[in-house]
């Protein structure tokens, strides 16, 4: 009886982009622990301020930015068999998700902003806009390197150019999953 | 359409949906009920979150196919976060 052949191991796109990714999620990683380590010193305050934001909001983000990684991991696998066009629109409908995530985050933001809530009402709220509105920064970059992306697809594609493609979709990922744990840190856990 | 259907992200995502949809809905409601242990309930959300991570990274992010070096830092990455947010809250209890 022969053995199954190893699996091929072979690092998804360029090794740049994971220093950047990994880099990434350890300063998230360590502001989610400066979070949660100040939250349980004061979690009366916490558990106040957190009663005011509107968990719908947060799962409808939750949902759109997961649509859009599946639309991304759809896109890179379609450029890889060469169907460029088929791709170009998956990526347009991700950076469309993004879009959508955009302007509900506004719509939380300027709600908050008329209810006189800013980020120097007190320290959940600071940790609230700095980690959302840092992770927004990162929402604007995806959606920009989507867009380039989806502009690439017009010419033949190297092998070169697909591994771009792929760590486009990396940090697209990367972005995704930073507000999966976003999401029940400030919304729901407490 | 039945390639999309037939992709093999596709019921990974469908897993991510159903932890969302489960998370949102403990938080919102369950996890809100008198009597509820705060700590558990904590726990439990931070639990699902980076169980979700864990599939993205190994499904979305290709880390599964990569090489054992890249597996072992993002493994530890998970497990480090993980574990540090359950333990500040087990210990948030003193």
């Amino acid at each position: 009886m022969t053995s199954p052949p190893p699996a091929i191991q072979r690092l998804p796109g360029e090794a740049g982009i994971w220093v950047l990714v990994l880099g990434d999620m350890c300063v998230f990683g360590l502001f989610f622990g400066v979070f949660t380590y100040f939250q349980g010193l004061n979690p009366e305050l916490y558990s106040q301020s957190q009663a005011t934001l509107n968990t719908h909001y947060g799962a409808v983000n939750t949902l759109l930015l997961l649509l859009s990684s599946w639309l991304v991991v759809v896109a890179v696998d379609g450029l890889r068999e060469g169907h460029n066009i088929r791709a170009a629109k998956f990526l347009i409908s991700a950076f469309l998700c993004g879009a959508g995530f955009c302007v509900i985050k506004v719509i939380e933001y300027s709600e908050k902003i008329s209810s006189g809530i800013g980020i120097t009402t007190n320290e959940f709220f600071m940790y609230y806009y700095v980690l959302t509105g840092l992770h927004f920064l990162h929402v604007l970059i995806g959606m920009a390197v989507l867009i380039y992306l989806a502009g690439k697809t017009r010419r033949e594609l190297s092998d070169k150019d697909i591994q771009v493609f792929e760590s486009g979709a990396i940090f697209w990922h990367m972005v995704d999953l930073l507000w999966i744990v976003i999401f029940p840190l400030l919304y729901l856990v407490n | 359409m039945t390639a999309l259907i037939k992709h093999p992200a596709t019921p990974v995502w469908f897993v991510l949906v159903a932890a969302t949809l489960i998370a949102w809905w403990f938080g919102d409601n369950a996890a809100r009920e008198p009597g509820q242990s705060v700590l558990w309930t904590s726990i439990a959300l931070i639990a699902i979150a980076f169980f979700k991570v864990r599939l993205v990274i190994r499904h979305f992010m290709e880390v599964k196919n990569g090489p054992w070096q890249l597996q072992l830092i993002c493994e530890l990455w998970l497990l480090g976060v993980c574990g540090a947010l359950c333990g500040m809250k087990w210990l948030a209890r003193y």
